[in-house]
Protein backbone atom coordinates (compact mmCIF):
# COMPACT_ATOMS: atom_id res chain seq x y z
CA UNK A 1 0.00 0.00 0.00
CA UNK A 2 2.74 2.49 1.36
CA UNK A 3 4.48 1.28 -2.36
CA UNK A 4 1.64 2.35 -4.37
CA UNK A 5 1.63 5.63 -2.71
CA UNK A 6 4.95 6.44 -3.07
CA UNK A 7 4.60 5.57 -6.71
CA UNK A 8 1.30 7.86 -7.20
CA UNK A 9 3.13 10.55 -5.65
CA UNK A 10 6.47 10.00 -8.01
CA UNK A 11 4.03 10.48 -11.06
CA UNK A 12 2.41 13.51 -9.63
CA UNK A 13 5.50 15.21 -9.09
CA UNK A 14 6.80 13.90 -12.77
CA UNK A 15 3.64 15.66 -14.33
CA UNK A 16 4.26 18.80 -11.90
CA UNK A 17 7.15 19.29 -12.64
CA UNK A 18 6.26 18.86 -16.68
CA UNK A 19 3.35 21.46 -16.50
CA UNK A 20 5.46 23.93 -15.03
CA UNK A 21 8.81 23.53 -17.34
CA UNK A 22 6.21 23.45 -20.32
CA UNK A 23 4.47 26.34 -18.99
CA UNK A 24 7.53 28.49 -18.40
CA UNK A 25 9.03 27.22 -21.63
CA UNK A 26 6.10 28.55 -23.53
CA UNK A 27 6.35 32.12 -21.65
CA UNK A 28 10.04 32.40 -22.02
CA UNK A 29 9.39 31.47 -25.88
CA UNK A 30 6.96 34.12 -25.88
CA UNK A 31 9.01 36.77 -25.07
CA UNK A 32 12.49 36.17 -25.85
CA UNK A 33 11.47 37.90 -29.52
CA UNK A 34 11.58 41.35 -28.39
CA UNK A 35 12.09 42.41 -25.20
CA UNK A 36 9.78 45.09 -24.28
CA UNK A 37 7.00 44.06 -26.32
CA UNK A 38 3.71 41.60 -24.88
CA UNK A 39 3.70 40.50 -28.86
CA UNK A 40 5.46 41.73 -32.07
CA UNK A 41 5.44 40.48 -35.67
CA UNK A 42 7.54 42.12 -38.23
CA UNK A 43 11.15 43.66 -38.38
CA UNK A 44 13.11 46.91 -37.64
CA UNK A 45 11.27 48.27 -40.86
CA UNK A 46 8.10 48.17 -40.54
CA UNK A 47 6.11 45.85 -37.13
CA UNK A 48 3.04 45.59 -35.65
CA UNK A 49 3.11 44.66 -31.91
CA UNK A 50 2.27 45.35 -28.06
CA UNK A 51 4.39 47.04 -25.74
CA UNK A 52 4.79 45.60 -22.47
CA UNK A 53 3.29 47.73 -19.58
CA UNK A 54 0.39 49.51 -21.89
CA UNK A 55 -2.55 48.91 -23.44
CA UNK A 56 -1.70 50.01 -26.88
CA UNK A 57 -1.59 48.75 -30.51
CA UNK A 58 1.30 49.91 -32.04
CA UNK A 59 1.84 49.81 -35.68
CA UNK A 60 5.17 51.71 -37.36
CA UNK A 61 6.61 51.87 -40.18
CA UNK A 62 9.63 53.55 -41.65
CA UNK A 63 7.63 54.19 -44.77
CA UNK A 64 3.52 54.57 -44.82
CA UNK A 65 1.13 52.76 -43.23
CA UNK A 66 -1.10 51.59 -45.55
CA UNK A 67 -4.67 50.34 -44.56
CA UNK A 68 -6.74 48.70 -47.27
CA UNK A 69 -10.37 47.62 -46.94
CA UNK A 70 -13.50 47.48 -47.93
CA UNK A 71 -14.40 50.64 -45.61
CA UNK A 72 -11.86 51.65 -43.12
CA UNK A 73 -13.38 52.03 -39.75
CA UNK A 74 -12.01 53.64 -36.58
CA UNK A 75 -13.70 53.50 -33.59
CA UNK A 76 -12.34 55.43 -30.17
CA UNK A 77 -13.95 55.17 -27.03
CA UNK A 78 -13.21 59.05 -26.31
CA UNK A 79 -14.02 59.61 -29.20
CA UNK A 80 -10.68 61.33 -30.11
CA UNK A 81 -8.93 60.55 -33.37
CA UNK A 82 -5.58 62.14 -33.09
CA UNK A 83 -3.18 63.14 -36.02
CA UNK A 84 0.21 63.89 -35.10
CA UNK A 85 3.67 64.74 -37.46
CA UNK A 86 7.04 65.59 -37.49
CA UNK A 87 7.57 69.58 -36.90
CA UNK A 88 9.01 69.80 -40.23
CA UNK A 89 5.29 70.10 -41.35
CA UNK A 90 3.10 72.92 -39.69
CA UNK A 91 -0.37 71.00 -40.09
CA UNK A 92 -2.17 67.92 -40.48
CA UNK A 93 -3.12 67.31 -44.40
CA UNK A 94 -5.91 65.23 -45.35
CA UNK A 95 -6.21 64.17 -48.73
CA UNK A 96 -8.50 61.83 -50.73
CA UNK A 97 -7.55 60.17 -53.75
CA UNK A 98 -8.72 57.24 -56.28
CA UNK A 99 -7.01 54.31 -55.55
CA UNK A 100 -3.38 53.69 -56.30
CA UNK A 101 -3.66 57.04 -58.60
CA UNK A 102 -2.58 60.69 -58.00
CA UNK A 103 -6.26 61.68 -58.86
CA UNK A 104 -7.47 64.13 -55.83
CA UNK A 105 -10.50 63.65 -55.15
CA UNK A 106 -12.79 66.30 -52.31
CA UNK A 107 -13.33 65.52 -48.36
CA UNK A 108 -17.00 65.17 -47.38
CA UNK A 109 -17.53 65.31 -43.82
CA UNK A 110 -21.33 63.72 -42.97
CA UNK A 111 -23.20 62.07 -45.40
CA UNK A 112 -26.76 62.38 -46.32
CA UNK A 113 -28.36 59.20 -44.16
CA UNK A 114 -31.50 60.95 -42.76
CA UNK A 115 -29.92 61.72 -39.26
CA UNK A 116 -30.40 65.76 -38.58
CA UNK A 117 -26.89 66.21 -37.01
CA UNK A 118 -24.53 69.02 -37.65
CA UNK A 119 -21.84 67.59 -39.71
CA UNK A 120 -18.83 69.24 -39.00
CA UNK A 121 -17.93 71.86 -36.01
CA UNK A 122 -14.72 73.53 -36.05
CA UNK A 123 -13.51 74.17 -32.73
CA UNK A 124 -11.33 76.79 -30.93
CA UNK A 125 -10.16 77.27 -27.75
CA UNK A 126 -11.19 80.46 -25.11
CA UNK A 127 -9.97 83.33 -25.94
CA UNK A 128 -8.93 82.65 -29.56
CA UNK A 129 -7.37 85.13 -31.52
CA UNK A 130 -6.13 82.64 -34.66
CA UNK A 131 -8.44 82.27 -37.30
CA UNK A 132 -11.28 79.55 -36.50
CA UNK A 133 -10.98 78.65 -40.72
CA UNK A 134 -9.25 79.34 -43.42
CA UNK A 135 -9.51 79.24 -47.15
CA UNK A 136 -6.56 79.20 -49.25
CA UNK A 137 -5.34 79.01 -52.48
CA UNK A 138 -1.94 78.17 -53.15
CA UNK A 139 -1.50 78.90 -49.36
CA UNK A 140 -2.72 82.42 -49.30
CA UNK A 141 -5.86 82.80 -47.42
CA UNK A 142 -8.73 83.95 -49.04
CA UNK A 143 -11.35 83.88 -46.60
CA UNK A 144 -12.34 82.86 -43.37
CA UNK A 145 -14.09 82.67 -39.87
CA UNK A 146 -11.90 84.68 -37.54
CA UNK A 147 -11.46 84.04 -34.08
CA UNK A 148 -14.45 86.24 -32.60
CA UNK A 149 -16.58 84.18 -35.45
CA UNK A 150 -16.83 87.13 -38.08
CA UNK A 151 -16.50 86.46 -41.38
CA UNK A 152 -13.01 87.64 -43.67
CA UNK A 153 -13.69 87.90 -47.39
CA UNK A 154 -10.59 88.80 -49.21
CA UNK A 155 -8.97 90.36 -46.76
CA UNK A 156 -11.72 92.56 -45.41
CA UNK A 157 -13.61 91.60 -42.10
CA UNK A 158 -16.91 92.29 -42.21
CA UNK A 159 -19.59 91.96 -39.08
CA UNK A 160 -22.42 93.26 -38.10
CA UNK A 161 -22.58 95.65 -34.73
CA UNK A 162 -25.54 96.96 -32.95
CA UNK A 163 -25.97 101.42 -32.66
CA UNK A 164 -28.27 102.99 -31.44
CA UNK A 165 -30.61 99.88 -31.69
CA UNK A 166 -30.21 99.72 -35.25
CA UNK A 167 -28.15 96.90 -36.96
CA UNK A 168 -24.62 98.30 -38.56
CA UNK A 169 -22.81 96.04 -40.51
CA UNK A 170 -18.85 97.22 -40.13
CA UNK A 171 -15.91 96.40 -43.08
CA UNK A 172 -12.38 96.75 -41.55
CA UNK A 173 -9.67 96.64 -43.83
CA UNK A 174 -6.59 94.89 -43.68
CA UNK A 175 -4.78 98.08 -42.38
CA UNK A 176 -7.32 98.41 -39.43
CA UNK A 177 -9.52 100.98 -40.08
CA UNK A 178 -13.13 100.84 -40.14
CA UNK A 179 -15.84 101.76 -42.64
CA UNK A 180 -19.54 101.26 -42.17
CA UNK A 181 -21.55 99.63 -45.03
CA UNK A 182 -24.18 101.02 -46.70
CA UNK A 183 -26.61 100.11 -49.39
CA UNK A 184 -24.86 101.21 -52.68
CA UNK A 185 -26.37 104.53 -53.54
CA UNK A 186 -27.23 105.92 -50.79
CA UNK B 1 4.18 19.04 4.53
CA UNK B 2 5.94 18.29 1.14
CA UNK B 3 2.95 15.87 -0.03
CA UNK B 4 0.43 19.22 0.23
CA UNK B 5 3.34 20.99 -1.21
CA UNK B 6 3.71 18.39 -4.62
CA UNK B 7 0.08 18.67 -4.94
CA UNK B 8 -0.79 22.21 -4.94
CA UNK B 9 2.35 22.30 -7.03
CA UNK B 10 0.67 19.63 -9.64
CA UNK B 11 -2.47 22.04 -9.22
CA UNK B 12 -1.32 25.04 -10.47
CA UNK B 13 1.15 22.67 -13.14
CA UNK B 14 -2.28 21.66 -15.08
CA UNK B 15 -4.36 24.70 -14.22
CA UNK B 16 -1.65 27.02 -15.85
CA UNK B 17 -0.79 24.16 -18.80
CA UNK B 18 -4.62 23.67 -19.52
CA UNK B 19 -5.07 27.77 -19.37
CA UNK B 20 -2.22 28.05 -22.19
CA UNK B 21 -3.63 25.18 -24.28
CA UNK B 22 -6.66 26.18 -23.96
CA UNK B 23 -5.75 29.90 -25.08
CA UNK B 24 -3.68 28.81 -28.01
CA UNK B 25 -6.43 26.42 -29.45
CA UNK B 26 -9.04 29.61 -29.20
CA UNK B 27 -6.56 31.62 -30.97
CA UNK B 28 -6.36 29.32 -33.67
CA UNK B 29 -9.77 28.55 -33.72
CA UNK B 30 -10.74 32.24 -33.78
CA UNK B 31 -8.55 32.73 -36.98
CA UNK B 32 -10.75 30.31 -38.95
CA UNK B 33 -10.15 26.97 -37.36
CA UNK B 34 -6.29 26.78 -38.52
CA UNK B 35 -3.28 28.30 -37.54
CA UNK B 36 -2.68 31.63 -38.76
CA UNK B 37 0.12 32.07 -41.81
CA UNK B 38 3.36 33.57 -40.47
CA UNK B 39 6.39 34.00 -42.48
CA UNK B 40 8.49 35.09 -45.29
CA UNK B 41 6.12 34.84 -47.58
CA UNK B 42 7.31 36.42 -51.22
CA UNK B 43 7.01 39.48 -52.78
CA UNK B 44 6.47 39.67 -48.56
CA UNK B 45 9.59 40.24 -46.19
CA UNK B 46 7.27 39.20 -43.54
CA UNK B 47 3.83 38.43 -43.57
CA UNK B 48 1.03 37.33 -41.14
CA UNK B 49 -2.54 36.38 -42.09
CA UNK B 50 -5.55 33.96 -41.47
CA UNK B 51 -5.68 30.88 -43.19
CA UNK B 52 -8.03 31.67 -46.70
CA UNK B 53 -5.32 35.02 -46.78
CA UNK B 54 -8.62 37.44 -46.41
CA UNK B 55 -6.85 39.58 -43.89
CA UNK B 56 -3.00 40.15 -43.90
CA UNK B 57 -0.48 42.44 -42.31
CA UNK B 58 3.19 42.52 -43.70
CA UNK B 59 5.69 44.28 -45.26
CA UNK B 60 5.84 44.03 -49.11
CA UNK B 61 9.04 43.30 -50.56
CA UNK B 62 12.05 45.76 -50.03
CA UNK B 63 9.63 48.55 -49.74
CA UNK B 64 9.20 50.52 -46.06
CA UNK B 65 5.70 49.98 -46.01
CA UNK B 66 3.84 48.57 -43.10
CA UNK B 67 0.24 47.32 -45.29
CA UNK B 68 -3.14 46.34 -43.26
CA UNK B 69 -5.70 44.88 -45.39
CA UNK B 70 -8.57 42.63 -46.71
CA UNK B 71 -9.12 41.04 -49.93
CA UNK B 72 -12.56 41.20 -50.19
CA UNK B 73 -13.92 44.07 -51.14
CA UNK B 74 -16.89 44.23 -49.25
CA UNK B 75 -14.62 43.38 -46.18
CA UNK B 76 -14.32 46.23 -43.17
CA UNK B 77 -11.31 46.73 -40.99
CA UNK B 78 -12.05 48.05 -37.59
CA UNK B 79 -9.36 49.83 -35.07
CA UNK B 80 -11.39 49.77 -31.74
CA UNK B 81 -9.33 51.98 -28.93
CA UNK B 82 -9.75 54.59 -26.51
CA UNK B 83 -7.97 56.87 -28.50
CA UNK B 84 -6.92 56.63 -31.98
CA UNK B 85 -3.67 58.58 -32.99
CA UNK B 86 -2.25 58.40 -36.47
CA UNK B 87 1.30 59.86 -36.82
CA UNK B 88 3.17 60.49 -40.06
CA UNK B 89 6.13 61.94 -40.29
CA UNK B 90 5.02 64.66 -43.28
CA UNK B 91 2.14 65.37 -42.36
CA UNK B 92 -0.14 63.94 -44.83
CA UNK B 93 -3.08 61.31 -44.28
CA UNK B 94 -4.62 60.08 -47.45
CA UNK B 95 -8.20 58.35 -47.53
CA UNK B 96 -7.62 56.80 -50.79
CA UNK B 97 -11.09 54.98 -52.77
CA UNK B 98 -12.48 53.40 -55.56
CA UNK B 99 -12.96 55.58 -58.87
CA UNK B 100 -16.62 54.21 -58.47
CA UNK B 101 -16.77 56.72 -55.13
CA UNK B 102 -16.18 60.15 -55.98
CA UNK B 103 -15.14 61.31 -52.38
CA UNK B 104 -13.79 60.38 -48.91
CA UNK B 105 -16.50 60.61 -46.18
CA UNK B 106 -15.61 60.91 -42.89
CA UNK B 107 -18.58 60.47 -40.50
CA UNK B 108 -19.19 60.10 -36.89
CA UNK B 109 -21.28 58.13 -34.68
CA UNK B 110 -22.30 56.48 -31.81
CA UNK B 111 -24.01 52.81 -31.01
CA UNK B 112 -26.83 53.26 -29.50
CA UNK B 113 -28.77 49.73 -29.07
CA UNK B 114 -26.55 48.25 -32.17
CA UNK B 115 -28.02 50.55 -34.15
CA UNK B 116 -25.20 53.46 -35.39
CA UNK B 117 -26.10 56.98 -34.90
CA UNK B 118 -24.78 60.17 -36.18
CA UNK B 119 -22.84 62.84 -33.82
CA UNK B 120 -21.00 65.74 -35.44
CA UNK B 121 -17.20 65.68 -36.23
CA UNK B 122 -15.05 68.20 -34.62
CA UNK B 123 -12.25 69.44 -35.88
CA UNK B 124 -9.78 71.19 -33.14
CA UNK B 125 -10.65 71.21 -29.48
CA UNK B 126 -10.81 73.59 -26.60
CA UNK B 127 -7.38 72.85 -25.03
CA UNK B 128 -6.10 76.57 -24.63
CA UNK B 129 -3.33 76.25 -27.45
CA UNK B 130 -4.64 79.13 -30.13
CA UNK B 131 -3.81 77.72 -33.62
CA UNK B 132 -6.14 77.70 -36.79
CA UNK B 133 -8.27 74.23 -36.33
CA UNK B 134 -9.20 74.07 -39.97
CA UNK B 135 -7.65 75.51 -43.36
CA UNK B 136 -9.15 74.41 -46.52
CA UNK B 137 -6.50 74.24 -49.14
CA UNK B 138 -7.03 74.53 -52.68
CA UNK B 139 -4.02 74.78 -55.30
CA UNK B 140 -5.77 77.23 -58.05
CA UNK B 141 -8.27 78.96 -58.43
CA UNK B 142 -10.18 76.62 -61.15
CA UNK B 143 -13.91 75.96 -61.76
CA UNK B 144 -14.76 74.23 -58.21
CA UNK B 145 -15.43 75.61 -55.30
CA UNK B 146 -12.59 75.66 -52.47
CA UNK B 147 -15.71 74.08 -49.68
CA UNK B 148 -19.38 73.56 -50.36
CA UNK B 149 -22.20 73.35 -47.73
CA UNK B 150 -24.67 70.38 -49.23
CA UNK B 151 -28.00 70.29 -47.60
CA UNK B 152 -28.25 66.48 -48.28
CA UNK B 153 -29.93 67.27 -51.88
CA UNK B 154 -28.01 70.70 -53.05
CA UNK B 155 -25.31 73.01 -52.37
CA UNK B 156 -26.67 75.67 -50.52
CA UNK B 157 -23.55 77.70 -49.94
CA UNK B 158 -19.54 77.17 -51.21
CA UNK B 159 -16.69 79.26 -50.65
CA UNK B 160 -15.37 80.27 -54.23
CA UNK B 161 -11.45 80.23 -55.27
CA UNK B 162 -12.01 84.08 -55.42
CA UNK B 163 -12.42 84.13 -51.71
CA UNK B 164 -16.47 85.33 -52.30
CA UNK B 165 -19.04 83.04 -50.12
CA UNK B 166 -22.03 82.05 -52.03
CA UNK B 167 -25.65 82.22 -50.21
CA UNK B 168 -28.51 81.62 -52.22
CA UNK B 169 -26.95 80.90 -55.39
CA UNK B 170 -25.19 84.37 -55.19
CA UNK B 171 -21.42 85.08 -54.99
CA UNK B 172 -20.84 87.87 -52.49
CA UNK B 173 -17.33 89.44 -52.98
CA UNK B 174 -15.76 92.21 -50.73
CA UNK B 175 -13.11 94.86 -52.27
CA UNK B 176 -11.59 97.82 -52.08
CA UNK B 177 -12.33 100.36 -54.54
CA UNK B 178 -10.18 102.60 -56.18
CA UNK B 179 -11.64 105.17 -53.91
CA UNK B 180 -10.31 103.62 -51.05
CA UNK B 181 -13.95 102.47 -50.11
CA UNK B 182 -15.00 99.00 -49.60
CA UNK B 183 -17.67 97.53 -51.78
CA UNK B 184 -19.43 94.39 -51.09
CA UNK B 185 -20.79 92.98 -54.57
CA UNK B 186 -23.44 90.36 -55.70
CA UNK B 187 -21.93 88.34 -58.77
CA UNK B 188 -25.13 86.50 -60.19
CA UNK B 189 -25.11 83.35 -61.89
CA UNK B 190 -24.77 84.97 -65.05
CA UNK B 191 -21.66 86.90 -63.98
CA UNK B 192 -23.79 89.84 -63.84
CA UNK B 193 -22.40 92.56 -60.63
CA UNK B 194 -24.05 94.18 -58.41
CA UNK B 195 -22.87 96.81 -56.11
CA UNK B 196 -24.59 96.15 -52.58
CA UNK B 197 -22.77 97.44 -50.00
CA UNK B 198 -20.53 100.26 -50.17
CA UNK B 199 -18.16 101.84 -47.00
CA UNK B 200 -18.35 105.27 -45.77
CA UNK B 201 -15.83 106.49 -42.77
CA UNK B 202 -16.84 105.07 -39.68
Amino acid sequence: MQDMKTTKHRWLTIICCTAVAGVSGAAGALAAGHSGWVWFEGDSVASVGHPSGTEDLVLSAQGAVNFRAGHIRLMSNSGRFVFEHGSSSQNATLLAYFLGTPHRTPIQIGWSDGQDVTPLVVAGTKGQKRDLQEWTVSGLPVAAIDGQGRLRLGGITIYPVLRGGRVVLVARLPDGSTQILAPAGT
Amino acid sequence: MLRTLRALLLVAGISAASAFVGAAAAAILGEGQAAPILGHIAPWSWYLSGPQHRIYVGRLGRSSDLTLGTNGLTDGSDWQGKQITLSGTDGNFEFEHYSSARKSVITGAITRGGVPVATPVAVGAADGQDVVPLVVAASTTGTHAVQTWDSGSSVVAAVEGDGGIVVGGIELVARVGADGRVEVDAVLGNGARQTLLVGKPA
